[in-house]
C-alpha cells in the first residue's frame, strides 16, 4: 500500500506530538470521563488526566469517541 | 396501554454501585442505567447515519452488559453515569467500525506483515533537503518502506488506511494494547528516521503551520 497525501499529513500530525510515555487505549477508557468532567469544569486538569488529551491527538478512534462522550453527557 | 415511566431518580456513586451490585438484571436500576445508557448513545451516535432504533437497542443492551461486567474497575475519579457511557460509546462504536469495515484484510489493502524492509535509500529523500512538503513525504514513505519492522509498517499502514483497531489486531494476531505499543515504537522510530534523513522537529513545525493555513 502507497499512503496517499492525506494520510502521510495526518502521520505528520501524529508524529509531532507523540511522547516517549503514552497511554494506551484501554488506559485512556478508564480514566476519560475523569477528564472530560474536568475539562467541562473548567478545571485544572491533573497531570495524569493530561496524558489523556495527549493520547487523543495520536489516536484517531479515542478521539471520535471522546467527542461522541461529549454530545452524549451535554445536557446530563 | 401505555406505561407511565417514572422519572429518574438522582443516585450518588456509591448507591449506583450498591443497587446495580445487589439487583436482579430487571430490577429499577439496571432499567435506570439502560435508560441512561440508551439516551446518551442516541445523542452521541446523532451524527451517524446509519445507526437505526434497533442498532440503538443492541448497543445499549450490550453496553449495560458491559458496564455491570466491569463495576469492579469504577474507581469513583468520575460521576458514575459519565464512565459508564464512555464504555457505552466504545462498544457502540467498535461495533460499528467493525461493521463499515466488512472483511476487507491487510492483504486486501496490499500489506505484508511478514514482507522484509526495502533496501534503505530505495526512496530517499534529497539529503539535507529544505522542509518542503513534498520532500517531507518522499522522506516519510522511505523510512516506512525501510525503517520499520514488518510488524509495524502494517499496524502504520493499516491504521492510515483507516483499519479498526480491533481488526487490525486481530489480522496481526495480538491484542489493542500490544497493538498500541506496535504502533507507538512505530512512531518514535519514524521520527528518528526523519530526523537522520535531515527533517528537524522545526520542519515539522513549518510543516504543521503550512497545513493548518491550507
Amino acid at each position: 500500500m502507497d499512503p496517499s497525501r492525506e494520510q502521510l499529513a495526518a502521520l505528520v500530525r501524529q508524529l509531532a506530538v507523540t511522547a516517549p510515555e503514552e497511554l494506551d487505549c484501554e488506559t485512556v477508557l478508564r480514566h476519560v470521563a475523569a477528564y472530560l468532567e474536568a475539562t467541562h469544569a473548567d478545571a485544572p486538569v491533573a497531570p495524569e488526566l493530561a496524558m489523556i488529551r495527549q493520547h487523543l491527538d495520536v489516536c484517531p478512534s479515542c478521539l471520535e469517541e471522546f467527542e461522541a462522550l461529549t454530545r452524549a453527557v451535554e445536557s446530563d | 396501554m401505555r406505561t407511565m415511566r417514572s422519572p429518574q431518580r438522582e443516585r450518588t456513586n456509591e448507591q449506583w454501585l450498591a443497587e446495580l451490585r445487589s439487583e436482579s438484571a430487571d430490577g429499577e436500576t439496571v432499567e435506570a442505567l439502560r435508560e441512561h445508557l440508551r439516551s446518551g448513545l442516541t445523542r452521541a451516535l446523532r451524527p451517524q447515519a446509519d445507526v437505526s432504533d434497533a442498532d440503538l437497542d443492541d448497543f445499549t443492551q450490550d453496553a449495560t452488559v458491559r458496564v455491570l461486567s466491569q463495576l469492579a474497575s469504577f474507581r469513583g475519579e468520575s460521576r458514575f453515569t459519565t464512565w459508564a457511557m464512555a464504555i457505552g460509546i466504545r462498544v457502540a462504536y467498535t461495533t460499528l467500525r467493525r461493521r463499515r469495515w466488512g472483511d476487507r484484510s491487510l492483504e486486501d489493502l496490499g500489506i505484508d506483515a511478514d514482507a522484509s524492509a526495502a533496501p534503505a535509500g530505495a526512496r530517499s529523500a534529497r539529503p539535507g533537503a529544505a522542509a518542503d512538503r513534498s520532500d517531507l513525504f518522499q522522506a516519510l514513505r522511505a523510512s516506512i518502506d525501510s525503517d520499520l519492522t514488518p510488524r509495524q509498517r502494517a499496524a502504520v499502514l493499516g491504521e492510515l488506511a483507516g483499519m479498526p483497531s480491533a481488526v487490525l489486531a486481530a489480522q496481526l494476531q495480538t491484542n489493542a494494547n500490544a497493538l498500541y505499543k506496535l504502533n507507538h515504537d512505530a512512531r518514535l522510530r519514524l521520527r528518528d528516521a526523519l530526523h537522520r534523513r535531515g527533517f528537524s522537529e522545526s520542519d515539522v513545525r513549518t510543516f504543521l503551520l503550512e497545513a493548518s493555513r491550507g
